[in-house]
């Protein structure tokens, strides 16, 4: 009570003193200072004071700021922006207050986008953020109310930015080496990575209270940190994610909303945009959370495989993610050996067709779930499975061809096909003659011959069974198609015939002109 | 063919071709639906086939999208509108599956059917449809519902159509923002057809949620239902209602959603009216004009000219042309771009003294721009120009520009600008074009890249035709000729390609004395690559020249290339005279 009390005195000086009103705004509204852009090559800056944290009342305020009171904040901020004393140089009981004193200062957000403006103040910010790392780390930092609110007030209104555009210069005329993008380096970094360090070690305090603390890292601070992590910047991406997991940790109650809001950025990415940086971030953490669901599932999490895990697998970009998704994927085949048959079939609704480089990923990751699939899954989706291994090991892409046919190193798996060979051989026999006969690749080639000598080996009756019924088809595929040419005609006809024959009243519906 | 008289079961083909593990198989089959249907007839195409559809929805994707669209024109085949709501179950499954290209085409083939259905119909089948993809538990449903409420509204009866507005306004509320970017993006579709004393109270409410919405991809898609809405709406309810939500949404903190407001503004001012435009939009437009971001810049410059139009010429000059001065000189690139490509526009609305004074030296700077995007932009609406300042006045200005274009070290530059020239010989005249791009044009012939060499050919025509054969002859066809004997083939092929161009234009007189005789020289090259473009502009040639020609000439140069060594000459040579006999043969 009385600490509170006291925590109001020194701030309501140091608003007189500095006649800040910049700083003073920040109280209620997030400031921002920007150098406007070059015109003409007259450099005229300009302050202004925008971007409000989104809760109704500030837009007004905010629009005051830019319209009206331009000039005058300029002059004001550029005046009172200086260092406050070190925490050394007040007494203890000062302690708290300064450390208040030094997150309202640091709730100004510099324009980094020119790198000549206000590198005084930069250098202040930079400074008083390196202070309160070394603050929170050294002493014991009781988390009031108070201090809870300016921290989260400070931390949203340097982090909570709405990430710029691609640049496009790099796309258009100049650039021939589009291929090898490098990641956009957020310029303002020196002071996002301090506060990105300053919340992850509020959040990993064990002096932060978690039932006090839900109320400033509440759902809206959550749904923004997440909106952060289609950051370009990797850096930041690692933050969010480590940020993100103790979040998950601690703030039991925000569990299940923090589920939910990000599967809603897993819908938008595969249904919607197919564009997000932060994807693989997303998947870690929820390998990790995987990893502690408890025994037998919920139905919740059947779900969230079923209908978020498993169409992952469709979008092109794949490869930016694969390895946590199939992560989390195996993780739940090892939770309940079940799910393998529900998988198997997820993985081959989204089976690529043209994308051979995917297609390999696919391959590489049946392999890991088939290792962990038993006999009766398997034979519940062996057929539909076999026929697309047959496909295969008859691409024309030796990698995707080798790669299926590695399956059979894994003892595991083959023994699964060696035990139910007498339905798996019929499907993959024509593949595996046709590879023999003329597959261009010499790797593959071996590698199938192998394979058909295993075969025969094991059970030369079913294999000669197969040679017989392979010919066959061979000598009737013409005829088939022929077959299926004639009948359609036929159909044809039949229609012909019957519309004829119908003409009287088909011509009383002459409003349906492509019937004719 | 005793194929022929074994009874034939058009269902059970179907089935068997869906079963194939081909799927373009089973795709020609779906595309072949309305045969099946045909020889079923109506009756048991809606017993049969419909309902046998209705279960077959777990094949693939691209099986399932092309059922979609087949089922959207099948009314005929299931015997007529007053049957057409048999159509309907199959659609409503497949508007709940997972992939969106699917819902979205079973989305609009039921838009289709259900614009045909008869009233009492929609009511008793396709309003209970949309009520339950509605209140469908997994989004895809819900999705889709958003779709089909312009359908299903204007036959409703005064408690249904409550009913109907209640559940839209769920759907802009719904807990995932997939449904509500859905129900953004079809608000305007639906408010069309509600009318207007709901409009104004139930409508501009969930439009209002949608405007607040936290996430900036729902208020995107709101800010585009702005025009649309206003539209509907009385001139002062759209001022009270829709005006301040634009000028909010110009200062959005999103840029996406700022960029947004750029590029609907003008439509927003027309919704809004003239008035409130000079007063309210002007100062959002600066504002959107002189953005931090350059994308929403970008926008907002490419709508500079359509926007001062519907000014006075004082607000333009007073508010918008200092920002188009800044913006001539921005930052970026695209922004200058998007600007030159426009700007001229704004000629007649600023009237000649404020143009010569002001918009010239910002056009004569773009001009200059070391971007030849920006230049070529400019360049590409000379002819406005030309009405404007005459070219007296540019010709200065514009010929070191075109000279540095033509010799861009971008290909595709150098095209573009090759594509301007005839527009620029129209305008500039003779005399001009003689002096100073004359030259340039032959140069082309012999640039490094074909695509060039070929427009440069293509260039010589157009040229040719604009100014006239006698024109051509002074100034075209002796430099060309003079190329004949270049040492690289490449380039002898790029003249044989320009005389095969030219002829037509220059006539039979020109051709049999000044271009035949090279191409005749030219048969006797030594790179067969040379030889057989000869007999095919030979080929060419058959129709301009006389009879008497083809017979002296043209024949005797074939029918030694029909001798050569190359089988490509060959080839063409023999390809030649094939159309000369034939062309004998009908005269």
């Amino acid at each position: 009570m009385i600490k509170q009390i006291f925590g109001k005195i020194p701030r309501k000086q140091s608003k007189s003193a500095g006649s800040s009103t910049t700083v003073s705004s920040s109280d209620t509204a997030r400031s921002r200072v920007e150098g406007n852009r070059k015109l003409g090559g007259s450099v005229d800056t300009v302050l202004t004071v925008h971007h409000s944290v989104s809760s109704n009342g500030y837009k007004t305020l905010d629009k005051f700021y830019r319209d009206e009171n331009l000039d005058a904040n300029r002059k004001l901020v550029t005046a009172s922006y200086e260092p406050l004393p070190g925490f050394r140089d007040v007494p203890s009981s000062e302690k708290q207050n300064l450390f208040i004193r030094k997150l309202n200062m640091c709730c100004v957000v510099f324009d980094f986008a020119d790198p000549t403006k206000y590198l005084k103040e930069k250098e202040i910010k930079r400074q008083t953020l390196l202070e309160l790392v070394e603050y929170v780390t050294s002493a014991i930092v009781i988390y009031t109310e108070t201090v809870m609110q300016e921290f989260v007030k400070m931390v949203s209104a340097n982090l909570f930015r709405v990430h710029s555009p691609q640049s496009r210069e790099n796309t258009v005329m100049e650039a021939l080496d589009v291929e090898e993008e490098e990641p956009a380096m957020d310029p303002a970094w020196p002071h996002l990575q301090i506060v990105y360090e300053l919340l992850l070690r509020f959040v990993a305090s064990p002096e932060t209270d978690a039932k006090v603390a839900k109320r400033y890292i509440d759902h809206s601070f959550v749904c923004k940190l997440l909106d952060l992590f289609d950051s370009e910047d990797p850096r930041e991406r690692e933050y969010l994610k480590t940020i993100l997991h103790r979040i998950y940790g601690k703030f039991m109650v925000h569990r299940p909303y923090i589920r939910k809001a990000i599967n809603n950025m897993f819908y938008c990415f595969i249904f919607e945009t197919e564009k997000h940086n932060g994807i693989a971030e997303l998947l870690e953490i929820w390998g990790s959370i995987i990893n502690g669901f408890a025994l037998p599932l919920k139905e919740e999490h059947k779900l969230f495989l079923v209908r978020v895990l498993i169409p992952l697998h469709k979008p092109k970009c794949l490869a930016m993610y694969h390895q946590q998704l199939s992560y989390c994927i195996t993780q739940f085949v090892e939770k309940d050996c079940k799910l393998a048959d529900i998988i198997i079939r997820g993985l081959l609704k989204y089976w690529p067709v043209t994308n051979s480089s995917k297609e390999v990923m696919f391959l590489n990751e049946l392999e890991e779930v088939l290792e962990a699939t038993q006999s009766p899954e398997f034979q519940r989706c062996m057929v539909p499975l076999f026929r697309q291994v047959a496909q295969c090991l008859n691409s024309l892409h030796f990698q995707v061809a080798e790669r299926a046919l590695f399956l059979w190193n894994n003892d595991h798996i083959d023994n699964l096909i060696k035990q139910n060979r007498k339905i798996i051989l019929p499907i993959i026999f024509p593949a595996l003659e046709r590879n023999a006969r003329h597959h261009w690749n010499q790797a593959v080639h071996g590698l199938t011959l192998n394979i058909r000598k295993i075969f025969y080996d094991l059970d030369p009756e079913l294999f000669k069974e197969c040679l017989l019924k392979f010919e066959e088809v061979v000598s009737k595929q013409e005829e088939i198609r022929a077959k299926r040419e004639a009948t359609w005609n036929r159909l044809e006809e039949i229609a012909a015939e019957k519309v004829a024959s119908n003409e009287a009243v088909l011509v009383s519906q002459s409003s349906f002109p492509h019937l004719t | 063919m005793s194929m022929v008289d074994e009874p034939l079961y058009p269902i059970a083909v179907l089935i068997d071709e869906l079963k194939n593990d081909d799927i373009q198989l089973r795709l020609n089959s779906i595309r072949r639906l309305n045969t099946i249907a045909r020889a079923l007839g109506e009756e048991r195409t809606r017993k049969e086939l419909i309902p046998f559809l209705s279960e077959n929805n777990d094949d693939d994707d691209e099986v399932l999208l092309a059922m979609a669209e087949e089922l959207g024109v099948f009314i005929p085949y299931v015997g007529g509108v007053e049957y057409a709501s048999v159509l309907l179950p199959p659609l409503e499954t497949l508007c709940t599956v997972e992939e969106t290209c699917v819902r979205d085409k079973a989305v609009e083939s039921l838009c289709r059917i259900g614009s045909q259905m008869r009233e009492n119909d929609l009511v008793d089948w396709f309003i209970p449809l949309v009520k339950r993809l509605a209140a469908g538990e997994w989004f895809t449903a819900r999705v889709s519902a958003c779709g089909l409420f312009h359908i299903a509204y204007p036959s409703a009866s005064e408690m249904l159509k409550t009913e109907l507005r209640s559940i839209y306004s769920q759907l802009c509320q719904d807990d995932m923002p997939m449904v509500r970017r859905a129900a953004a993006t079809n608000l305007g579709k639906f408010a069309a057809t509600v009318e207007p004393p709901n409009l104004k109270a139930d409508i501009m409410s969930m439009f209002e949620d949608l405007t607040q919405d936290d996430q900036d991809s729902v208020r995107l898609l709101a800010v585009e239902g702005c025009a649309a809405l206003g539209k509907l709406l009385e001139s002062q309810d759209c001022v009270a209602h829709i005006l301040p939500v634009i000028v909010n949404f110009s200062q959005d903190k999103s840029w996406r959603v700022r960029y947004m407001v750029a590029n609907q503004l003008y439509e927003l001012c027309e919704a809004v009216g003239p008035e409130p435009t000079r007063t309210d939009l002007v100062p959002a437009y600066v504002r959107l004009l002189r953005d931090n971001e350059a994308e929403v810049r970008i926008a907002a410059a490419g709508k500079v000219t359509k926007f001062c139009r519907i000014l006075n010429p004082e607000l333009a000059i007073q508010h918008i042309l200092p920002c188009v001065k800044e913006l001539s000189s921005d930052s970026s690139q695209h922004v200058r771009s998007a600007l030159a490509s426009v700007i001229m526009g704004m000629a007649p609305v600023l009237g000649k003294d404020a143009t010569i004074e002001q918009l010239l030296p910002i056009f004569l700077s773009l001009l200059k721009d070391e971007f030849p995007d920006v230049r070529l932009n400019i360049i590409s609406k000379l002819d406005q120009v030309n009405q404007v300042i005459g070219i007296d006045l540019l010709s200065q200005s514009l010929l070191p520009a075109i000279v540095e274009l033509a010799e861009d070290r971008h290909w595709r530059v150098r095209l573009a600008i090759i594509e301007y020239i005839p527009l620029l010989a129209s305008q500039l005249g003779v005399g001009f074009f003689d002096d100073k791009l004359g030259a340039l044009c032959m140069q082309w012939l012999q640039d490094k890249v074909y695509s060039i060499r070929d427009a440069a050919a293509n260039n010589l025509k157009r040229l040719a035709e604009e100014f006239g054969p006698e024109w051509a002859m002074q100034h075209i066809i002796p430099q060309v000729l003079d190329m004949t004997n270049n040492p690289h083939y490449l380039y002898r092929m790029t003249i044989l390609r320009a005389i095969s161009l030219l002829a037509p234009v220059m006539g039979s007189e020109i051709t049999c004395s000044k271009l035949l005789p090279v191409v005749v020289t030219a048969s006797k090259d030594r790179v067969p690559n040379i030889k057989f473009n000869v007999a095919k502009v030979l080929q060419s040639l058959i129709h301009i020249v006389d009879q008497s020609v083809v017979e002296k000439t043209i024949r005797p140069c074939l029918v030694e290339l029909a001798e050569d060594p190359d089988v490509d000459v060959r080839y063409y040579a023999n390809q030649a005279l094939q159309s000369i006999d034939s062309v004998m043969m009908s005269s």
